[in-house]
């Protein structure tokens, strides 16, 4: 068995056996007349009975998806701003947002130059914004930044 | 007769000027999206979704079906010339097509995929035409045990068939389950999963799953996997296969068509399933099967083929049953709920127009794919000389940018971001993310139909599904899908066990 499996399996089961006491507390019902905690705890079973199977089954050989060495840095680098990018959109606005997210992407996470990530940010955040807010009328957020009249 | 006037109207619809502009815009889009490595038809699907809002509901449909198989199409350019799969269903491709190119054959490879696509789309979309009524027709007649018990066996085929653990898929389907309850509880009102907040009493939006799933979770992996990609080859002006190229690929385009259209029907039967058994297949009954693996020319023909006949073959239950067999399916399955069409048995009834319409938008497409990529092929591979470097933060900017647009919901961007996470843990530990996805939409249609068999026959007993000739059958059917790699795995740990044993 592998690590992953067993940890997948262990998971399923306690999510299982959680899921089953929230179907409960839902109120199951009868098989005559089912609750609205019915089917989730056909799904807390099936979970449970899943993660058993990944638990006792016989070894299970995965290629490894590995390609190389990671890149947590960038990885980490990448997550953070999209949350970043996510709380800030609707204060900054959209094209300073994605402006931001596009630089910190294009320098920190895929290391371009400061002149080809700056370029390349302004220039996508800019077209999208007239793409999709001036011609598909998406009401993205306008934020502070001064927009052009019938933007 | 009458099939013949339903599909005139059909053609008549589409090649309207704006609607068969669309078609070309879809075809044309999905072909990039299918060149283009990182962006594959489920993700490119969930972001333009949005998009297709404002637009009429022919138009919208046409264009998303025409990006789905024009990225089957467009998929071959890069597993051919850069030893790349452009999704899914192009990885086998890799194998002789890259090797077919390195021999100086990139033409004859590049030729037999595009003709092999053709005739697999077109003869799957003749097919999707001929059985469509009558299965329509014949659903009529389900009630919800019925019901019920397709879905359950859509299910368990969603979980056995993809990826290559049966476990593992199951696993996911079973979260998909999960996921798919979570919001106000259509019978009985009662909000389930939702932790008190407003957002999740609609329950869990299938865009943002999807596009953070495939579209963040992919470009995530390879953020921290960063590939190198190989050179691209030269694309050489004459793509037609020779005459010898023809006679070895006339049986595997046979063949592929009908092994793609056969799965493309199953739950779980994806162009990418299609294209793997068509080349071992082709493998199997070749005179030759040393050569598969140093340019055979069969092991393009017959899975480029099989994985264009499924694309075809996916319509069948989705338009006739409302049941969507993969991804894509699922997002289309969507696209036709937001404009108010409910796919299944009624669809031809009530809304010839849209089921025929879109029939003969597959027509015209599959053959504006031929008459553009081979000319245009020059083109479609310029795009691969951009640096995936450059592509992958733009990608990341589209999906934020089609989640936010939906409905205009901040939210809805953090849920795409936690999906990303998810399908990036899913991808780096081999966890299939297809069947989560199509278990999320089966799921509340399972449950409403299995709430209204129990309280409508009201026995009580689930041995009461059995009774009824077709879902017994369907259930039957379910169980032996699911028993199969149970008795497979008993049997290779009886087999080790008997192995293993001292001989007397």
């Amino acid at each position: 068995m592998s690590r992953v499996d067993r940890g997948v399996g262990i998971a399923a089961l306690l999510g299982g056996i959680l899921l089953a006491i929230a179907g409960w507390r839902l109120g199951p019902g009868t098989s005559k007349l089912p609750g609205p905690g019915f089917f989730p705890l056909l799904i807390a079973c099936t979970l449970g009975g899943l993660g058993a199977w990944l638990l006792l089954r016989p070894g299970f050989e995965e290629k490894s998806v590995s390609r190389g060495s990671p890149r947590w840095s960038a990885l980490a680098i990448a997550l953070i701003s999209i949350f970043g990018y996510a709380m800030v959109l609707n204060d900054l606005g959209y094209l300073l947002s994605t402006f931001a997210l596009l630089t910190v992407q294009l320098r920190w996470v895929e290391k371009h130059s400061w002149s080809t990530s700056l370029w390349t940010a302004a220039i996508a955040s800019t077209v999208s914004l007239v793409v999709f807010r001036v011609l598909l009328k998406v009401p993205l957020p306008a934020g502070f930044f001064p927009l052009p009249k019938g933007w | 007769m009458e099939i013949l006037g339903s599909l005139w109207t059909g053609f008549a619809t589409t090649l309207a000027p704006g609607n068969f502009l669309v078609v070309f815009l879809g075809v044309v889009i999905g072909t990039v999206i299918g060149v283009l490595p990182g962006l594959g038809p489920t993700a490119s699907i969930a972001l333009l979704l949005p998009a297709t809002v404002g637009m009429d509901m022919i138009p919208s449909l046409i264009f998303l079906a025409g990006i789905y198989y024009g990225a089957m199409y467009g998929g071959s350019t890069t597993s051919i010339l850069v030893n790349i799969p452009g999704e899914a269903a192009s990885v086998i491709t890799c194998i002789d097509g890259y090797q077919m190119a390195r021999q100086g054959r990139a033409g004859a490879a590049l030729g037999i995929a595009a003709f092999g696509s053709f005739i697999g789309g077109t003869l799957g979309v003749v097919a999707v035409m001929l059985i469509s009524p009558f299965l329509a027709e014949a659903a009529l007649k389900f009630g919800a045990p019925e019901m019920f018990a397709l879905l359950f066996f859509a299910f368990t085929c969603i979980g056995t068939l993809v990826g290559k653990s049966v476990a593992r898929g199951l696993l996911m389907a079973a979260l998909g389950l999960l996921l798919g309850v979570v919001g106000t509880d259509d019978i009985h009102g009662v909000d389930r999963f939702t932790f008190g907040t407003l957002y999740l009493r609609d329950g869990i939006g299938l865009v943002p799953l999807a596009m953070g799933l495939f579209g963040l979770g992919e470009i995530f992996f390879n953020i921290e996997q960063r590939e190198k990609t190989g050179s691209v080859l030269a694309v050489p002006r004459n793509l037609l296969p020779t005459r010898k190229d023809w006679k070895e690929s006339f049986w595997p385009v046979l063949r592929g068509s009908g092994l793609g259209f056969g799965i493309g029907v199953l739950p779980g039967g994806m162009p990418a399933v299609a294209s793997l058994m068509s080349y071992a297949v082709e493998k199997r009954v070749s005179k030759h099967p040393e050569r598969f693996g140093s340019g055979a020319v069969e092991g393009v023909a017959g899975p480029e083929t099989a994985n264009n006949a499924a694309t075809a073959g996916g319509f069948v239950p989705l338009l006739t049953l409302g049941i969507p067999t993969n991804s894509v399916l699922a997002l289309l399955l969507a696209a036709l709920m937001l404009h108010g069409v409910t796919p299944g048995p009624l669809l031809l009834l009530k809304w010839p127009h849209v089921f025929w319409g879109v029939i003969a938008s597959m027509y015209i497409g599959n053959i504006m794919l031929l008459i553009l990529n081979l000319p245009l092929i020059g083109i479609f591979v310029q795009l691969l000389r951009i640096p995936y470097a450059i592509l992958s933060p733009l990608i990341i900017m589209f999906v934020l940018l089609g989640a936010y647009a939906l409905n205009n919901s901040i939210a809805d961007v953090f849920m795409t971001l936690f999906f990303g996470v998810l399908g990036y843990l899913l991808r780096r530990f081999a966890f299939e993310p297809a069947p989560l996805v199509l278990a999320f939409v089966l799921g509340p249609m399972m449950e409403v139909n299995l709430s209204k068999a129990l309280i409508m026959f009201g026995t009580g007993n689930p041995l009461y599904f059995f009774t009824r000739p077709i879902s017994g059958v369907l259930l039957t059917l379910a169980l032996a899908v699911l028993s199969f790699p149970l008795f497979r795995t008993l049997g290779k740990s009886f087999s080790r066990a008997h192995e293993s044993s001292p001989k007397n």
